[in-house]
């Protein structure tokens, strides 16, 4: 299993491929610049003539300005329009997707399958490093939709696996769609990423994806 | 005699008299209602106060049937007594005494029906006579089994009560307590409370000492309180800009250090998994006082430190606009740090995070130090609004003469911007931060969503200042980044008005950026996609600063001095804070990084490779012109070195954490098991790498107070130009004079080239169609 899910991945590698671009040309220009533009034996050259109080000769070349004004503009262009189709992924809404119910509470993850097939939606309980948490357990293949709220404080369950978390808000519903595909089969620890007080780390469950 | 005759005349005022009688009244009656000894920790610690506020030496407990040697789960008859008070003499006698045993470790069980077990295992005295039928308070000896635990020893703690036999649970009865323990005791742990009052102190001693080391050594034959009194108190109640810089330069770079430690603490927490250095309480206490720390009381003090000692300097003005402004703004500052830091030696400090989260904040389970640290905000707040009206009437009024505002030197430039940002970001914040006190103590419903609250209310408030606070102590980073490269590279700063423009640019699309800090936290997809549109444009005013910086190099003659080093330091560093930045603005991603270390990392980049990084290279480059002398160069070389290099160690492994989806605020981390998929194991060992470096950075740091101490006392002197820099303060002498720039002789901008008189452009004739012209002004209201 690998932290992250599949849509995460994709856009993390085609951002990571500009991001090392950018940064190859930022060092290299960076390197050359401060090796080969130095004063060869540390002395003083005064090249553009400073005198305290007087406003310097001016030093721009308005073609090389507009050139990183508009090349980057394109490159941002065309990450935000990589990133935005991923986005329709996650936020379009199943109409079919079997529901499951989120009540965060200071510090308990309280998952409810309605009347789902035990099957589809089961949960038990399992030991976490001596305290025991409830095991949320879902079927690969089938749409769920996490419609989650909470009693108290704002919380937020983390699904590793597949990358992706939603805030819980009290007097309010947040959703969250997934299909659990075939790779994402086992089990993984759902975590709460929103700060709430002092059992924070220790508010833990279960996620466990089966055939 | 002057103290007494202000005394007298306050007392003359009887509205003067009826507050300080209520305030006295209020010191004397609130705490006394407050310190009833049943106190925090319950009656364990307290005692049967019912039966006396206080334990009472003439009643001896006794404790016997503890074995010398202790056996492994032994099973061993213990036998409570006690001798002395009032036991019995009342009318009427018919209860004796009492008593309650605790044992820290093993079981206790009841033999007869004289005592019973409590619900938490510890061991009573069974019935009170005469409400129920138990007859264990009629004994003074009770009899209990205790089997021992199946390793180490245990801790015993004994009260018991001589009762007067009335009946009533008195203040006639006496009580007293017995502590006694049995086989191996463990190691006491320090409490991470105390490691950090302690050093926090020493940091205090650290910084007195230095103060006064400075002292001795300018006034070696004149140490004495009479000298050194004056020279104090000159610097605490002046007005003039260059001391209160170095206020608010000392104190910035106090809280920068006490900052750290509540790092090191909690970094020592997470060296490994399932540690238990810090308790849950002590770990969200700290991490919330480090971020609050290092923004609001280090990294915002040290910037205005720089804005005070080098705008009027840079702009040819003699001060500040407004000196005792200016000087307010300061004191402010140490009072909200009292008030921010007072919570948390209580054991109840804020826990809220530095961001201070509704509901949570408001909600019964946050620590009653949130309150003190909302009020100490508050304070903050205001500083930074008072000094900012400050800067920005400098600027508008106190240009020298020639200096068009396209004139301006960029360090001026970024501050102006910062400070017009902070302006319009930071009543939001105010008015959050009054809301959720008032929440907090007189019961208004703002944040209450039961009472119809809105939950995201604060966090749109908070975001809506926080982003644009980062920029706010970023830009002046940039302005001094500016200033360093161009002087080094001996060449003019590539596309002056870009660089401007850029930072205009930063600042006006750092305002609708803020979506992007709640892209999971249920807010309209509308608003999370706006956001995320302007996120990703704010790389490019950002990119043409980064251009700019290094095609300013191009051609020039680049001389290394150590602020050279933090600059190029700066450009590496900030380009990776500022591409890992681009992560989080396409929303797919984001929700995998989302409050993980992928997030840690990217601000510290930011924060520690951009602005600590621009602020070091500003104390090397001014630091001649503040204190007349040069900062030794081997020495600054050393702590470029080892600073430069732990800092990576120490955050670029948190990139690797976050992606594997380690959370921050987390008091723990959790390794793959068996029976489940968590962080691999590899992640406990970046993390114990990630604390050596972190000791690491945080000693490198002393290297630069003591080049700062040695180079001011010992240095050599400094010319009024070291470093052949342009702009005006490099006109005046080393150490700088006061008044900064001769009022009657102020220098006058010259032009290298030929220059036109342009006619002021739109935003210069809308800041002069705002101020009163001297002509029109009469003067007759001025003192």
């Amino acid at each position: 299993m690998e932290a992250g899910g599949e849509v995460f991945w994709g856009l993390f590698n085609e951002f990571n491929f500009w991001a090392l671009i950018v940064l190859i040309i930022v060092v290299v220009w960076l390197m050359y610049n401060s090796l080969v533009f130095r004063s060869k034996d540390g002395s003083d050259n005064n090249i553009d003539n400073f005198t305290p109080g007087v406003w310097p000769a001016e030093n721009d070349n308005l073609k090389m300005e507009l050139t990183w004004t508009i090349v980057p503009f394109i490159l941002i262009v065309y990450l935000t329009f990589i990133a935005w189709g991923p986005i329709d992924e996650l936020w379009s809404a199943d109409p079919d997707a079997h529901e499951i119910g989120v009540t965060a509470s200071q510090w308990n993850w309280d998952f409810d399958c309605g009347d789902l097939d035990a099957d589809i939606c089961e949960v038990t309980s399992i030991d976490v490093e001596g305290q025991t948490k409830p095991l949320l357990r879902l079927k690969a293949g089938e749409s769920y939709m996490f419609n989650m709220t909470s009693v108290d404080v704002t919380h937020a369950p983390f699904f590793l696996d597949w990358g992706l978390k939603e805030d819980t808000q009290p007097g309010m519903y947040t959703r969250l769609y997934h299909t659990p595909s075939v790779d994402e089969i086992g089990s993984s620890l759902l975590m709460c990423t929103e700060y709430c007080g002092m059992d924070h780390a220790y508010m833990t469950a279960v996620v466990e994806v089966h055939a | 005699m002057l103290e007494g005759e202000i005394m007298l005349k306050s007392i003359k005022n009887p509205r003067a008299i009826a507050v300080l009688a209520i305030l006295l009244f209020a010191v004397v009656v609130a705490p006394s209602a407050q310190s009833r000894p049943v106190g925090m920790s319950g009656v364990q610690d307290a005692g049967c106060n019912c039966h006396g506020t206080a334990p009472d030496a003439g009643v001896v407990p006794v404790l016997e049937g503890l074995p010398d040697e202790l056996e492994a789960g032994g099973t061993y008859t213990l036998n409570i007594s006690f001798t002395g008070g009032p036991s019995g003499t009342g009318p009427g006698a018919f209860a004796l005494g009492g008593f309650h045993l605790w044992a820290s470790a093993g079981s206790i069980a009841s033999v007869d029906n004289f005592t019973k077990i409590n619900p938490d295992g510890s061991a009573t005295h069974n019935g009170i006579d005469p409400y129920d039928s138990g007859t264990g308070n009629d004994q003074t000896q009770w009899q209990v089994e205790w089997t021992a635990p199946s390793e180490g020893g245990a801790k015993f703690t004994l009260h018991v009560n001589s009762v007067n036999g009335d009946a009533e649970a008195s203040a006639d009865d006496d009580w007293n307590r017995l502590n006694a323990e049995v086989g191996p005791q463990p190691v006491e742990q320090a409490s991470g409370l105390v490691v950090l009052a302690t050093s926090i102190l020493l940091m205090f001693i650290i910084t007195l000492g230095c103060i006064l080391w400075v002292f001795y050594r300018q006034f070696p034959d004149a140490f004495s309180w009479d000298v050194f009194w004056p020279w104090v108190s000159d610097f605490i109640t002046s007005t003039d800009h260059k001391k209160v810089g170095t206020l608010y330069m000392v104190n910035g770079l106090f809280f920068l250090g006490v900052g750290g430690l509540f790092a090191l603490i909690f970094r020592l927490q997470l060296a490994s998994p399932g540690n238990d250095f810090l308790t849950q309480d002590e770990y969200n206490q700290f991490f919330t006082m480090h971020g609050t720390t290092m923004i609001f009381l280090a990294a915002m003090p040290m910037i205005a430190g720089f804005a005070n000692w080098i705008v009027p300097l840079q702009i040819g003005a003699p001060d500040l606009a407004l000196p005792r402004l200016n000087a307010l703004a300061f004191w402010l500052n140490p009072a909200a740090a009292l008030l921010i830091f007072s919570g948390i030696f209580s054991g109840q400090g804020a826990d809220t995070g530095w961001t201070g989260y509704a509901p949570y904040i408001v909600s019964n389970t946050a620590h009653s130090g949130a309150t003190l640290w909302v009020a100490g905000q508050i304070l903050a707040v205001a500083s930074s609004t008072i000094s900012g009206i400050n800067f920005m009437t400098t600027f508008c009024t106190m240009r020298a003469p020639g200096m068009g505002w396209l004139q301006m030197p960029l360090f001026s430039w970024s501050m102006l911007i910062a400070t017009l940002m902070l302006f319009i970001s930071i009543p939001a914040f105010g008015i959050g931060l009054i809301q959720v006190l008032l929440d907090r103590t007189i019961g208004t419903v703002f944040y209450e969503v039961a009472a119809g609250g809105d939950p995201l209310l604060w966090s749109h408030l908070f975001w809506y200042f926080g982003h644009p606070e980062v920029y706010v102590v970023v830009l002046p980073a940039f302005g001094v980044i500016s200033e360093v490269i161009s002087t080094s590279a001996r060449r003019t700063i590539f596309g002056y008005k870009s660089m401007v423009f850029a930072m205009a640019g930063i600042g006006i699309v750092g305002f609708i950026v803020y979506g992007h800090h709640m892209f999971t936290s249920g807010m309209s997809p509308v608003l999370r996609f706006v956001t995320m549109l302007t996120t990703m444009l704010v790389a490019v005013p950002t990119g043409i600063k980064i251009f700019n910086w290094l095609q300013t190099m191009h051609g020039g003659s680049l001389v290394y001095r150590t602020h050279t080093l933090w600059a190029l330091g700066f450009l590496a560093t900030f380009t990776l804070g500022g591409i890992s930045g681009m992560y989080f603005p396409a929303v797919a991603m984001d929700l995998h990084l989302h409050e993980t270390y992928f997030v840690v990392a990217h601000f510290h980049y930011v924060f520690v490779g951009g602005i600590v990084f621009g602020l070091y290279a500003g104390i090397y480059y001014w630091f001649p012109k503040a204190t007349g002398r040069m900062m030794n160069e081997k020495v600054g070389i050393i702590h470029f070195l080892c600073g430069f290099i732990s800092y990576n160690l120490v955050f670029w492994p948190m990139h690797r954490l976050g992606i594997q989806g380690m959370p921050r605020r987390q008091h723990t981390y959790f390794i793959t098991t068996d029976e489940y998929f968590a962080l691999p194991a590899e992640a406990a060992d970046w993390n114990m790498m990630i604390t050596v470096a972190a000791f690491l950075f945080f000693a490198s740091n002393f290297i630069l107070v003591y080049n700062m101490i040695s180079s001011g006392l010992r240095g050599q002197k400094a010319p009024n130009d070291p470093w052949g820099g342009w702009s005006m303060e490099w006109m005046v002498a080393s150490p700088a004079p006061t008044p900064s720039h001769d009022p009657s002789n102020l220098p006058v901008l010259q032009f290298a080239e030929e220059h036109e008189d342009t006619e002021p452009g739109l935003f210069g004739r809308l800041i002069q169609w705002m101020m009163i012209s001297e002509d029109e002004d009469d003067g007759g209201e001025e003192e």
